[in-house]
C-alpha cells in the first residue's frame, strides 16, 4: 500500500515517527511536523503537475508566510501518524490550506493551517492566486481546528538570547534557510525549562528570507501562557514565533 | 513497540514498506524534501539517520530493542561508520535500504548496510562498529553480556571497506566554534551520530562540498551533551578533508571526506 495518496479533496501521507525525529523525551519535534505539513502541501502540489522545475521555469515558487499549529498531544517515538492536507481557499494574495493529524484509528492528535504566496523568485515579487490557472480546481472549506494564522506582534520588548550562524544544512532546494529550521532554532533558544514543555499552539511567521553565511539574532521574552522568540538578521525581521505551552 | 501492540492496518501497511529476507531487515523510502541539500540530493545527514534508525529497528524486531536494553542496564552505541558513495539518492527517489549484522568480534558488533535504487542499482554502502555499553557507569560490556534475542547474522561484507580507526590528528587549523543544541540530541541525552556528520558537512569548505563525494568515514569517541561547545578542526588531505570536533580539550568526534 502507498505510504501517500488522495482521498476526494484531501492528500493523504501516512508516517512513523522515528527516534531522530524525537527530543530526548522521545517525544517529536516541533520542527518535524511542521516540516512535513509544508512538505506534504508540496506534495500534493506536485500530484496537482505544479513541479518544483515547472513553477521554477514558470518563474515563480510558493512561499510559506505564516503557520499555525494546536497539539492535542505531541507524538511519541514509534508512533504513526496519518497527515492530511486540503486546499481551503485564496485570501487576497495568498493560498489557504489547512492539515490534520491523526492516529489510525482516527483520533485527531493535532491541526494546522498555512498561508502561501506565489512568489517570482527574480523580481521578488508576490504574484496574484489568479495567475496560478490549474492544478486548484478542487478545495474544501473544512477549517481545521488550528487557530488562524496572525502576525506575531510582542507586547513587551525582547531580550537578546544569543546569535546562530546559518549554516549549510539549514538551506533547501531554495537556497535559503528552510521553513522548519527556523522552529528548530527557535526551540533551541527555549530557555531550558520551556524546551520539553508540550506544546500547545504555536505560531510563526516568515517575514524575510534567510540565506547561507547570515547570522540570525536571536531575541526572546515570556508571554502571558508561553514564549515568543524574533529573529533579526542586520535589525531586519527574518521570523517571529509563539510558542503557548499545556498547563501542567 | 512490538508489532503485536500495532494496528492490523498499520502492520499490514509497514509489511509493504519494510521486510525481512533472513538476516537482512530491508525498508522501501522515499528522501523527502527536507532529507535533501540544495542540490536535490539526500543530505549525509539523512543517509546516516536513515541507516541509524534502521538498525535500530531491526533490533527492535528481534526483540533487542531500546527499551529492552534499557530494563537491562544495557545500551548500544555506535563507534565508527564508513560509507562508499556511487552516488546519493535524490529528492523523491525511491530506494531500498538493508542492514544486517555480520558478527560480534573484541568488543565490536559489526553490521553493514547498502542502499539500492528500485532497479537494484547499488548506490551507497556503508560498515558499522557499534559496542554496548552500562548505561549507568558507561563501561564497555562483551558482546556476550547481550542477550541473544533473535539475532541473525550472515558475514558477508558490503562492497563498503572496514570501518577505520581514525587518530587525532594535531595542529590543524580551527575551522569555527559549534555550540550543541537541544535539537541536536536523541533519547540518550547526547549528540546523536548522525548529527556529527551534519555538523561536518556544515564546516566543509565550499569547494570541497562542491565536489562528488566517494567515501566517508567517521569515529565517535566521547559523548557530547547539551551546552557543550565543540572545536572543529579541519584541513584538507590529499583526496579529501579532514575534520575534528573538540570539546574540553578531548576529541569527540573525527571524520574524513574522500572526493
Amino acid at each position: 500500500m502507498a505510504d501517500r495518496w488522495f482521498d476526494g479533496t484531501f492528500y493523504k501521507r501516512e508516517l512513523t515517527v522515528n527516534y531522530l525525529d524525537c527530543n530526548t523525551e522521545k517525544k517529536v519535534f516541533l520542527h518535524y511536523i511542521q516540516g512535513i505539513f509544508s512538505e506534504i502541501a508540496g506534495d500534493e502540489s506536485q500530484a496537482n503537475g505544479h513541479t518544483h522545475e515547472f513553477l521554477v521555469n514558470s518563474g515563480r515558487v510558493f512561499l510559506i508566510t505564516r503557520m499555525s499549529f494546536r497539539f492535542l498531544r505531541t507524538p511519541k517515538c514509534n508512533e504513526t501518524l496519518i497527515f492530511t492536507t486540503w486546499f481551503r481557499k485564496t485570501e487576497g494574495r495568498f493560498f489557504l490550506r489547512d492539515c490534520d493529524v491523526r492516529s489510525p484509528k482516527g483520533e485527531l492528535i493535532a491541526s494546522a493551517s498555512g498561508t502561501w504566496a506565489l512568489i517570482d523568485p527574480a523580481e521578488h515579487k508576490v504574484i496574484e492566486p489568479s495567475a496560478l490557472r490549474t492544478g486548484y480546481s478542487e478545495f474544501s472549506e473544512l477549517k481545521a481546528d488550528s487557530p488562524d494564522c496572525k502576525k506575531i506582534v510582542p507586547e513587551v520588548p525582547l531580550t537578546l538570547l544569543g546569535y546562530r550562524s546559518v549554516y549549510y544544512t539549514d538551506l533547501d532546494l531554495n537556497y535559503h534557510v528552510n521553513n522548519a529550521a527556523y522552529s528548530r532554532v527557535a526551540t533551541d533558544f527555549l530557555p531550558p525549562e520551556y524546551q520539553s514543555c508540550e506544546v500547545e499552539d504555536f505560531l510563526i511567521n516568515f517575514n524575510k528570507e534567510t540565506r547561507l553565511d547570515e547570522t540570525l539574532e536571536i531575541r526572546g521574552g515570556v508571554t502571558e501562557h508561553g514564549y515568543i522568540i524574533q529573529g533579526f538578521c542586520d535589525n531586519v525581521l527574518h521570523f517571529a514565533c509563539e510558542f503557548v505551552f499545556r498547563k501542567q | 513497540m512490538s508489532a503485536h501492540g500495532k494496528l492490523y492496518s498499520e502492520v499490514i501497511r509497514k509489511m509493504s514498506e519494510e521486510w525481512y529476507d533472513g538476516a537482512y531487515f530491508n525498508r522501501k523510502i522515499i528522501f523527502r524534501f527536507g532529507d535533501c541539500d540544495k542540490s536535490k540530493n539526500a543530505s549525509l545527514y539523512a543517509v546516516m539517520k536513515l541507516l541509524s534508525e534502521l538498525a535500530g529497528e531491526d533490533y527492535e524486531r528481534r526483540g533487542l530493542g531500546y527499551e529492552y536494553l534499557l530494563k537491562h542496564g544495557q545500551a548500544l552505541l555506535l563507534s565508527r561508520m564508513r560509507f562508499k558513495f556511487v552516488r546519493m539518492p535524490v529528492h523523491t527517489e525511491k530506494v531500498v535500504a538493508c542492514t544486517w549484522e555480520r558478527f560480534d568480534k573484541g568488543p565490536y558488533f559489526y553490521r553493514d548496510f547498502e542502499i539500492k535504487s528500485e532497479s537494484g542499482e547499488l548506490l551507497i554502502s556503508a560498515s558499522s562498529q557499534w559496542f554496548l555499553v552500562d548505561i549507568i557507569s558507561r563501561e564497555i560490556l562483551r558482546p556476550s553480556s547481550l542477550a541473544e534475542g533473535r539475532r541473525q547474522l550472515d558475514p558477508r561484507k558490503s562492497d563498503c571497506p572496514d570501518c577505520e580507526k581514525l587518530k587525532k590528528t594535531g595542529d590543524l587549523p580551527v575551522l569555527g566554534r559549534r555550540p550543541v543544541c537541544y535539537s541536536d540530541l536523541d533519547g540518550n541525552c547526547h549528540v546523536n551520530n548522525a548529527v556529527y556528520g551534519k555538523i561536518a558537512v556544515d564546516y566543509l569548505p565550499e569547494e570541497i562540498r562542491k565536489k562528488k563525494i566517494m567515501g566517508f568515514s567517521i569515529n565517535f569517541f566521547i559523548e557530547t551533551k547539551q551546552n557543550e561547545m565543540l572545536e572543529i578542526c579541519g584541513s584538507e588531505t590529499v583526496n579529501g578533508y579532514t575534520l575534528q570536533g573538540m570539546s574540553n580539550s578531548k576529541l569527540r568526534f573525527g571524520c574524513e571526506f574522500v572526493c
